[in-house]
């Protein structure tokens, strides 16, 4: 067998083998020189003899095949992209489709234009006609040409390299394809698609796509239990009041003690005592049906003691509601006052307008206020004298006394602020008192400790109500709701004592102890 | 600058009203009270607007067939019956008095007790969900006024009425003071912004 010596470390192997079995070098070249090439240039044109491979007789067939048609390919002229292309259709047998790396407007603008052009029948070929002569070449460029063949070094390694066939470059080796690769069109280098992703990534895409394919569907509302502790805790609490509310009524015990008066509270006593007999007082009732139980029970005593002193009562409103409120308070102490409407007393009804129209008592009231609230003509008529509680009264100004009863704290500041300057103004005589919420005491407090007074004296809340009636020697106006009224506040406290209690040690109780801290430590 | 024929109606009356609580001019005394007037008239007929608006809309519900029409079937009826009774009987006939003692008072009544036991329950859940340092402080406060208001059955504690009164009269009021100045600064603005045009009400 022969031998072939290894490029690499110098070693035999057998000629046989494609690596040096030492090295691992290889011992035959990828491409063989060219034996066409060698055939026809056994010698150039210095005479120097190019080496010749000596396993080049013993190539297998196909690969001389593979060497021949590349020969062929090499001596061909260059074609157009448009030729490579057809070549290509022809051998994937697909004349449709795109070729690959062509742009698809690319591709189809060069089939519109191919259509165009086919419909052109191309002239018909002139034998006659001579073609361009060759034109003669400059010196530098034959000198080169001449110099290229005569150089050995570049001949040969210029060997595999096409041979230019026409034009000026023609016989010349290396020269660049112009019309091939220029107009060959490229696509975008490609790049891999895949995106390296890590696993919490993954994770993070998972959940935003369970967030964004969540967004589209309806959740259903988490149940609420039907008992849950909240509601027994309002159950038990509003239980324990109302229990022992109806308890001090049902079975009711010592008797408490009514309050004793504070200071505007016996101004405003003094101020009714002080009433002349047959005095005029005008009495607003100023709040909505929600807030009758304080306000009645607290002004009880004092419309008590106004009718206890013979006064003419004058019953106005600027709420909607508030002259059905008033008739039904006169109503309710009508088993001990026999007061008559139309003689002791009028209701004038609803002022509308609001607070705003309070400015209208100060002028003239017959014009604001002409009816009762049973259609009568109140300031007298061809065929009615004038009724006795407005005998002599033109504005606000000229009663005796103006009692509000009040709720609201708007409405109690318009009546101190539009109607109390007009009343002092009027008479040295004429004061403003008040039965309020207790909820408007700090509001109306500052009022009366004004100096001079701008409220002379004033009820506020239950305890100010019942502390007046203590004043008044008629404790039996509040008992009813006294008892009452102290056992739920005291239940209040209680509650709210216990519960304090209990959520300000419970942390303390809960909290883990040092030991088991320092042990799960 | 648009300064519509409204705004400059509304800072005239505005003036003139004004003009009137201060200046002791009889044409202008006889001018303010003269709009008065017609504003309270305003107001009357308002409140029957607002009547006329209650039954539209509650009426286009039922008819309509939307959710909660049960409620404002209820409601026409209601206001149809009280209206016919009382605009035919008077409002001191004793049918008017029936339905407001026996409907309106109760309802309204019950709707603010209620009230008092959601203090007393708020009361409670205060130190729960916040048991702050001012949390204490207003639980304390409250329950002080509250035993000091009501009577408490021979129990005595020496102090507790002072101490509502203190309270009462002293940080009470100072707060109270300090809303009513701020009432009357912010009624003094809003007057002038009507006055000047920059605030429009009116306007529809």
């Amino acid at each position: 067998m022969a031998e072939i010596n290894c490029p690499l470390c110098g070693k035999a192997n057998p000629d046989d083998f494609e690596v040096c079995q030492y090295c691992q070098a290889r011992l035959k070249p990828l491409l063989a020189p060219d034996s066409a090439e060698e055939n026809s240039l056994p010698q150039d044109e210095t005479g120097v003899e190019e080496p010749t491979s000596p396993a080049a007789a013993e190539i297998p067939e196909w690969l001389q095949e593979l060497r021949q048609d590349e020969d062929s390919l090499e001596l061909e002229p260059e074609r157009s992209s448009d030729e490579l292309a057809a070549d290509i259709s022809e051998a994937t047998g697909d004349a449709g489709s795109i070729p690959t790396g062509t742009p698809d407007w690319i591709y189809e603008v060069e089939q519109e234009t191919q259509r165009d052009f086919d419909h052109i029948e191309p002239p018909p070929p002139s034998p006659a006609e001579p073609g361009p002569e060759p034109a003669a070449l400059p010196d530098w460029l034959e000198s080169i040409r001449l110099g290229l063949h005569g150089t050995p070094g570049l001949a040969s390694s210029q060997a595999t390299e096409p041979v230019e066939s026409t034009g000026p470059l023609a016989g010349l080796r290396g020269v660049l394809a112009a019309d091939a690769l220029i107009s060959r069109s490229r696509g975008p280098a490609t790049r891999p698609a895949k995106l390296r992703v890590s696993a919490n990534q993954l994770v993070h895409i998972d959940l935003l796509r369970e967030l964004v394919e969540s967004e589209g569907k309806s959740q259903p509302l988490p149940q609420k239990p039907s008992i849950s502790s909240e509601h027994i805790l309002r159950w038990g609490i509003a239980l324990a009041v109302c229990l022992a509310v109806v308890w001090s009524i049902i079975f009711p015990g010592q008797p408490a003690a009514l309050p004793a008066f504070q200071e505007e509270t016996a101004e405003l006593n003094r101020l009714i005592e002080q009433l002349p007999d047959g005095g005029q007082v005008l009495v607003a009732f100023d709040y909505e049906p929600g807030e009758f139980a304080e306000l009645d029970a607290a002004a009880s005593a004092v419309i008590d003691h106004l009718m206890i002193q013979g006064a003419y009562l004058t019953l106005v409103s600027t709420t909607p509601l508030g002259p059905v409120l008033a008739e039904r308070f006169i109503e309710e102490l009508q088993p001990v006052h026999h007061y008559t409407a139309g003689v002791q007393y009028v209701n004038l009804g609803y002022i509308p307008g609001g607070t705003a129209s309070l400015v209208m008592l100060t002028g003239n009231m017959p014009r604001a206020l002409p009816y009762t609230i049973e259609g009568l003509a109140a300031w007298g008529s061809e065929s009615q004298p004038v009724l006795p509680p407005l005998q002599g009264i033109q504005n606000v100004g000229d009663y005796d006394l103006v009692m509000v009863l009040v709720d609201d704290p708007d409405v109690a500041r318009a009546w101190v602020e539009q109607v109390e300057p007009f009343i002092s103004s009027s008479s040295p005589q004429g004061s403003l008192g008040m039965v309020i919420s207790a909820q408007l005491e700090p509001i109306i407090r500052p009022y009366y400790d004004a100096n001079p007074r701008q409220v002379h004296g004033f009820v506020a809340g239950l305890r100010g109500g019942a502390s007046y009636a203590r004043l008044n020697g008629r404790e039996e106006l509040v008992r009813s709701y006294w008892d009452s009224f102290g056992v739920g506040l005291f239940m209040a406290v209680l509650l709210m004592l216990v519960a304090g209690l209990m959520y300000s040690t419970y942390p303390l109780l809960t909290r883990p102890s040092k030991s088991d801290s320092e042990v799960k430590g | 600058m648009k300064f519509p024929f409204s705004v400059a109606v509304a800072i005239g009356i505005g003036l003139i009203t004004l003009a009137g609580y201060f200046l002791n001019i009889p044409v202008l005394q006889t001018l303010r009270m003269a709009l008065i007037e017609w504003a309270t008239t305003l107001a009357a007929v308002a409140l029957l607007v607002g009547i006329a608006n209650l039954f539209t809309i509650h009426w286009n519900k039922l008819t309509s067939g939307k959710v909660g029409g049960l409620y404002s079937a209820i409601l026409i009826v209601s206001l149809v019956l009280t209206l016919g009774v009382v605009g035919w009987f008077g409002p001191t006939h004793t049918y008017s008095k029936w339905i407001f003692n026996n409907v309106q008072l109760p309802v309204e009544g019950s709707l603010l007790a209620l009230l008092a036991v959601i203090l007393v329950v708020a009361g409670v859940r205060l130190l729960r969900l916040r048991s702050s340092m001012l949390s204490i402080i207003f639980i304390i406060t409250a329950m002080v006024i509250l035993l000091a208001t009501g009577p408490l059955f021979g129990i005595s504690v020496p102090g507790l009425t002072e101490l509502r009164s203190w309270i009462a009269q002293v940080p009470a009021m100072a707060g109270a003071r300090g809303l009513l100045l701020g009432i009357g600064l912010g009624i003094v603005a809003a007057g002038l912004r009507v006055l000047i045009g920059s605030d429009r009400p009116y306007r529809g």
